[in-house]
């Protein structure tokens, strides 16, 4: 009989410990591989989001640094101002390459072509704009015209129209950037001549006519010299130009990043409680078993089996158990989390985006050869246990 | 077998209460969500049909449980596994193709649609599993 039949037999032999080890081994995958699915995902889409916004600094009106980020990051309702005059004293700071300014317009509620119910307008100038170029020059190959505009990925044309009727002026969809996960995906982009043309035909065709104030902005996008100190040149916006915060890129989202640690970190606990109790129960399991099959064991050996094949035959048993419950496992949880990942988002208040296949092949090939080593620790002392046992011992017990 | 059938008819039966009951409480309406007209008047999203025709996909299964708890002939019990995955598929089509939920983010679209897809998956894949199950085994009556 071959090692791998008499471990299925062994298998089918006991059904109820086998379930307990399966059972045990599939909520330790899924439950590592959901956790980390969430954690990552929520880091994913923060570094995604991040990169999107494409600035080094990003410079806020005092007081509404939580208020943008909020914005950015969840795509909650912002309305913030400053003024314009800020972009000259922010460019005059020393290690600043380029600035280029940005308007929040007011959020649409339920607009037809988003699929969220509020959707952002965002403002940018064409002419100095270095966040939205790289991605029309890489797409378009053409800067927006008057009445184009770009959208983040739960911007749509609505079905049977050609136009998107943003405050009753028609605007074309020229194309959209790719998921992100946080608020970036319900904005809409458009050039400062298409804001001008809507807000000057919303007063005769929209309910509530456009409004942008004049003079006015609500951040500065900044990128610094090539080898300039991120920080310092933050620093120095922060003590030369007043009444504005600068955000520095990497340490966008701080609050929700350290909330994220502290969620990592209490998954991280109950998570190493499971799989200590786990190790334990199939240790014990296998411990159990092996004492149950001592005669059949001695019968093995009295048949010529060596106590290296009896080794490998309980170790086999062990990992076809660990590798059908966690590969169900992370098969269960990926599935789950995948439909369930808007829920998540909305329950736990943050952003979330799918890792790419790469990575998530990656992560389930760690999970699971991770269980893999669990398992076969567990059972490595029984397992070794029965085998150095003298067969006529054995029997006799 | 018979405790294999018991298994089929259970589990079918809480799927088909889960399937017919948990969306109502999960449409746009139930979280105060609806269409307003001019004259005042409350229209319900889409959601909330899918919610109704849930009902009946529901009911449909509860009936194939409660059958394969009371069936004895191997091939009843094949023909009630068949049409259990008709139903798990038709569960999963109602919010996705035949008649959708509403936009992302709404309840229905993060909660609603990922249960029913859920759901009608397990369905699918107890009767599938029960099915070969049943044309694999030697016995004549469960």
């Amino acid at each position: 009989m071959s090692l791998l039949r008499l471990a299925l037999n062994n298998i089918r032999g006991n059904a109820f410990r086998s379930s307990v080890v399966f059972l045990c081994v599939l909520g330790v995958a899924s439950f590592l591989l959901g956790t980390t699915l969430v954690i990552s995902g929520a880091q994913n889409s923060l570094n995604v989001g991040i990169q999107r916004l494409g600035a080094d600094i990003l410079v806020v009106p005092e007081g509404a640094q939580t208020e943008v980020q909020t914005a950015l990051l969840m795509g909650k309702p912002t309305n913030v101002w400053m003024p314009a005059s800020k972009i000259d004293e922010i460019a005059a700071v020393p290690g600043v390459q380029a600035v280029s300014p940005q308007i929040y317009l007011q959020s649409l509620y339920g607009a037809p072509c988003c699929s969220v119910s509020e959707m952002f307008l965002v403002v940018y100038d064409p002419a100095t704009d270095f966040t939205v170029k790289p991605w029309l020059d890489k797409e378009l190959g053409r800067p927006l015209a008057r009445g184009e505009v770009i959208g983040g990925s739960y911007i749509f044309v609505p079905a049977g129209e050609k136009y998107i009727t943003l405050y009753g002026y028609n605007t074309t969809l020229a194309g959209n950037l790719g998921a992100t996960g946080t608020g970036i995906d319900q904005t809409l982009f458009m050039t400062q001549e298409t804001a001008r043309a809507m807000a000057q035909s919303s007063l005769t065709t929209a309910v509530t006519p456009l409004v942008i104030p004049p003079g006015e902005i609500s951040e500065v996008m900044v990128k610094i010299m090539p080898g300039a100190d991120r920080h310092r040149v933050a620093l120095d916006i922060l003590l030369k130009v007043l009444g504005v915060v600068p955000l520095e890129s990497p340490n966008m989202f701080g609050q929700f990043r350290h909330q994220m640690t502290g969620l990592l970190w209490g998954f991280v606990t109950i998570m190493v409680v499971f799989w200590v109790l786990s190790a334990v129960l199939i240790g014990l399991v296998f411990s159990m078993a092996a004492n149950e099959r001592r005669r059949e064991i001695a019968v093995l050996r009295a048949l010529g089996a060596t106590r290296f094949y009896v080794f490998r035959s309980i170790l086999a048993e062990a990992v076809i158990l660990a590798l059908g419950g966690a590969l169900l496992g992370v098969i269960l949880s990926s599935f789950v989390i995948y439909l369930f990942r808007g829920y998540i988002t909305s329950s736990l208040g943050m952003p979330f985006l799918f890792p790419g296949w790469a990575s998530f092949l990656g992560l389930v090939a760690t999970g699971t050869a991770f269980i893999l080593l669990t398992v076969i620790l567990a059972v490595l002392l029984p397992a070794f246990r029965v085998s150095r046992m003298e067969p006529a011992i054995a029997a006799r017990e | 077998m018979k405790t294999k059938k018991i298994f089929l008819g259970v589990a079918l039966i809480i799927m088909a209460i889960a399937i017919a009951a948990v969306p109502h409480f999960n449409t746009c309406q139930y979280h105060g969500r609806d269409i307003t007209t001019a004259t005042g008047t409350h229209v319900p999203m889409k959601c909330n049909w899918s919610a109704q025709a849930e009902i009946a996909v529901g009911a449909t299964l509860l009936t194939v449980g409660i059958l394969a708890l009371v069936s004895r002939r191997k091939e009843t019990l094949s023909f009630l596994s068949i049409i259990g995955i008709v139903l798990g598929v038709v569960t999963i089509l109602i919010p996705t193709r035949i008649i959708g939920v509403c936009s992302s983010l709404m309840p229905c679209n993060t909660f609603m649609k990922p249960f029913l897809v859920a759901m009608g998956t397990l369905v699918v894949s107890l009767c599938v599993v029960g099915l070969v199950v049943l044309l694999t085994s030697k016995e004549k009556e469960a």
